[in-house]
């Protein structure tokens, strides 16, 4: 919403904030009784499973640190898509844009062994956010210029990246032994813990400021303002003169960049050096990420700390309550499937519901942004229609 | 409509969204006690999953052999990715409550090595690589006894030229993945094992130079062949598929390495150097549990049935004469040479 709307009625923002985390919580719960169910079938004990699920998220300092450190790639990543998803763009790139970024700063903060501490952080930072920016320009540019879809060379550009950091990495920096993988960066160029003990870093601050340096970016800036617009309404960006073309590009660019930034994180304060094939998807599970986000800068800071929730819960349901990965996967699946689809709950409460449109990928995404840059001509009057009729 | 559609009519479903939650909490709160056991042990596998014939699935039966023999409790961990083993490791090292955490796969080493120094009193073993902790026993093998098998076999088989895949040549190879002291050992054992079973016997050997080139391992194999090598070991990882290739290819007998690569080259590969990881694994909680834990560098051989060569297509009487070899390396007689140096003297020394 534009910043006029949210200035005149702040009681309603925060209204509406709060009432979609009770939403999504509600969402959570109904999942985890629905993956309850799923546990019982497959006949494992559930309570012991979900014990060992909140154990692992929650049940201790070093379990809610390991909860954000599993969030962080996600924050970075979830937040790069959101951006793009703003933008009017499906970037499921994010995978291999995290992966340019990973290898950069790995290899950017072993050349600048020399420099101190505070400038090769952020030299090797830099290096991966522009090297995930490049990662994710490509596909800008080839929308921009020839009309390729961006879902379709997003995520073929995700393989290239993948294997060809692992190329890089076997032909011109691999650390002596039998894994691909970079020397170790240097103490120095690495995050310094936030807790001692345990694998949280700076990283977290990064990000907490990169949500707000997107966010700003997003309300307050002229680029911002174009970005979702075009989004929104590439007609209406066209007609008020907005070159769209370049807009593309550059959302994508800082999209990728902000991905870059999550491999940056993970080497500088997690691995300590580039490892090939070090990510389990975080690119996409950010895609979840941003859309239980609804593609909100701040919401994407929950919504990571629900996955990384997950995923460290899940870790210490798999190994302790010897739930099989796969059914822990499901488990997820079932979050991501209920938080992401409220029409579920819609129903549960025999709310009424909008039909849906043209219930295409790219009719959703346009969507996406029309939500956040301006009540469009319809969303109002669905809303009010849904209120008049809600119990 | 959008799945990103505000909700206005909160208040509605705020009430329901408590239920569930509060549904949930109760869940939780009637979660099991943590409960003490005895024999408790966790192992985190190599990459690559279960099911796959490899190492893992060794290992595996390793942890049931132990569990049927002294009633272990045991937890583990699949991951996907080397990067997931140092969080697993911390993961299982945190409970505190394990009596041994065991790491499968040299590339586990840099992960045991980090998190043992973290976790300074509890106990872990590694297998097949060398870790760094006074809270560490990493398993290695007498690789040179491994050698010295396949030596002998490939030795008096070489002789056997009424075998239409044996030439009149008596000269047999070797393939090394790298020029390192673990694979020359091996070699230097090949070497032995071969020529105390045939003085005459000539062999060559050559190395890839990478772990993962088959290619060129294929290529080396096939000049080795062109030497009028008719059985050819490949000490390589998987560059070591391509030697089992050329094998093929030329009609002439291969050995595999670590585990039965049978399947890969039918009908040409001789015998597999093994090693049994699930011995390995055994050897490892036994010593937990008879309270002789060691940490530091533990070498097993073919005495602790973690090293030895598969039966395959090796005719009954040179199996029956490798037997006795076996026999008299596990008495402590024989002791093959760690170095291709040092091959010779042995020689003389074991006439």
């Amino acid at each position: 919403m534009t910043e006029r709307t949210a200035g005149r009625r702040l009681p309603a923002a925060w209204a509406e904030v709060l009432g979609e985390l009770a939403l999504t919580a509600a969402a959570v719960a109904l999942a985890l009784l629905a993956g309850a169910a799923l546990l019982a079938l497959a006949g494992y004990d559930v309570r012991d499973a979900y014990y060992n699920l909140w154990d692992g998220a929650f049940g201790s300092v070093y379990s809610v640190a390991d909860t954000l450190v599993n969030a962080m790639p996600l924050l970075f990543a979830g937040l790069a898509v959101a951006f793009a998803f703003r933008g009017g763009l499906f970037n499921i790139g994010a995978e291999g844009q995290l992966y340019a970024g990973a290898l950069a700063t790995a290899v950017t903060a072993a050349a600048l062994a020399e420099w101190p501490s505070v400038p090769l952080i952020a030299a090797a930072m830099l290096a991966g956010a522009l090297a995930g920016g490049l990662w994710g320009l490509v596909p800008g540019a080839l929308k921009a210029k020839t009309g390729a879809h961006e879902v379709i060379t997003t995520i073929m550009l995700n393989y290239v990246a993948i294997l060809l950091t692992t190329h890089l990495v076997k032909q011109y920096f691999k650390a002596p032994g039998p894994v691909d993988q970079t020397a170790l960066i240097p103490a120095h160029a690495r995050l310094p813990e936030l807790i001692a003990g345990t694998r949280l870093t700076w990283a977290v601050v990064i990000g907490v400021v990169l949500v707000a340096a997107v966010d700003w970016l997003l309300r307050r800036t002229s680029f911002g303002f174009d970005v979702v617009l075009v989004g929104s309404n590439p007609g209406a960006a066209v007609y008020a003169g907005v070159p769209v073309a370049a807009r593309t590009v550059w959302t994508m660019a800082v999209s990728g960049a902000v991905a870059g930034l999550a491999g940056s994180t993970m080497v500088l304060g997690v691995l300590y050096r580039f490892i090939a094939n070090f990510s389990p998807g975080y690119g996409f599970t950010a895609v979840a990420v941003a859309l239980v986000a609804r593609a909100r800068p701040w919401g994407v800071l929950p919504a990571a700390v629900l996955f990384g929730a997950l995923q460290a819960g899940g870790l210490t349901m798999q190994l302790f309550a010897r739930i099989p990965a796969d059914l822990m996967t499901a488990v997820q699946g079932l979050v991501i499937l209920f938080v992401a689809a409220p029409g579920l709950l819609y129903a549960w409460r025999r709310l009424p519901v909008a039909a849906p449109r043209a219930g295409t990928a790219m009719t959703m995404t346009a969507e996406t942004a029309a939500e956040g840059a301006a009540e469009t001509a319809a969303g109002p009057d669905n809303e009010t229609a849904r209120r008049e009729a809600g119990p | 409509m959008s799945m990103f559609r505000t909700l206005r009519s909160t208040p509605a479903v705020a009430p329901a969204a408590l239920v569930l939650v509060v549904a949930l909490a109760a869940l939780l709160a009637f979660a099991p006690a943590a409960q003490a056991q005895t024999g408790r042990m966790a192992i985190v596998f190599a990459t690559g999953g279960l099911g796959h014939q490899s190492f893992n699935d060794s290992a595996y039966a390793g942890v049931q052999a132990a569990q049927a023999r002294f009633g272990v409790q045991f937890d583990w961990a699949e991951p996907a990715s080397v990067a997931e083993y140092e969080a697993l490791l911390t993961r299982f090292a945190q409970r505190g409550n394990y009596d041994l955490i065991i790491s499968i796969g040299f590339d586990q080493a840099d992960a045991v090595t980090a998190v043992a120094a973290r976790f300074p009193s509890q106990r872990f073993a590694i297998v097949d690589a060398v870790a760094e902790g006074d809270n560490v026993a990493s398993y290695v093998y007498r690789e040179a006894e491994r050698g010295f098998l396949l030596g002998a076999v490939a030795g008096l088989m070489t002789m056997r030229a009424s075998d239409p895949k044996i030439n009149e040549a008596n000269v047999i190879g070797v393939v090394g993945g790298m020029d390192i002291p673990l694979i020359n050992a091996n070699i230097a054992g090949y070497i032995a094992g071969a020529k105390y079973v045939n003085p005459a016997a000539d062999v060559r050997y050559s190395y890839v130079g990478a772990w993962d080139d088959p290619a060129r391992g294929k290529e080396l194999a096939l000049a080795q062949i062109d030497q009028g090598v008719d059985i050819i070991w490949g000490a390589a990882g998987r560059s070591g598929l391509g030697v089992l290739q050329a094998a093929q290819e030329a009609g002439v007998y291969a050995i595999g390495a670590d585990d039965d690569q049978g399947h890969l080259a039918p009908g040409h590969v001789l015998t597999n150097g093994m090693k049994y990881v699930n011995n390995t694994v055994l050897h490892a909680v036994q010593s937990v549990i008879n309270g002789e834990f060691t940490p530091g560098v533990i070498a097993l051989g073919v005495a602790e049935g973690a090293l030895g060569f598969s039966d395959s297509l090796v005719p009954v009487d040179i199996r029956a004469a490798v037997g006795q070899l076996v026999t008299r390396l596990i008495a402590g007689e024989l002791v093959p040479p760690d170095t291709i140096e040092e091959v010779d003297a042995w020689l003389e020394a074991n006439r």
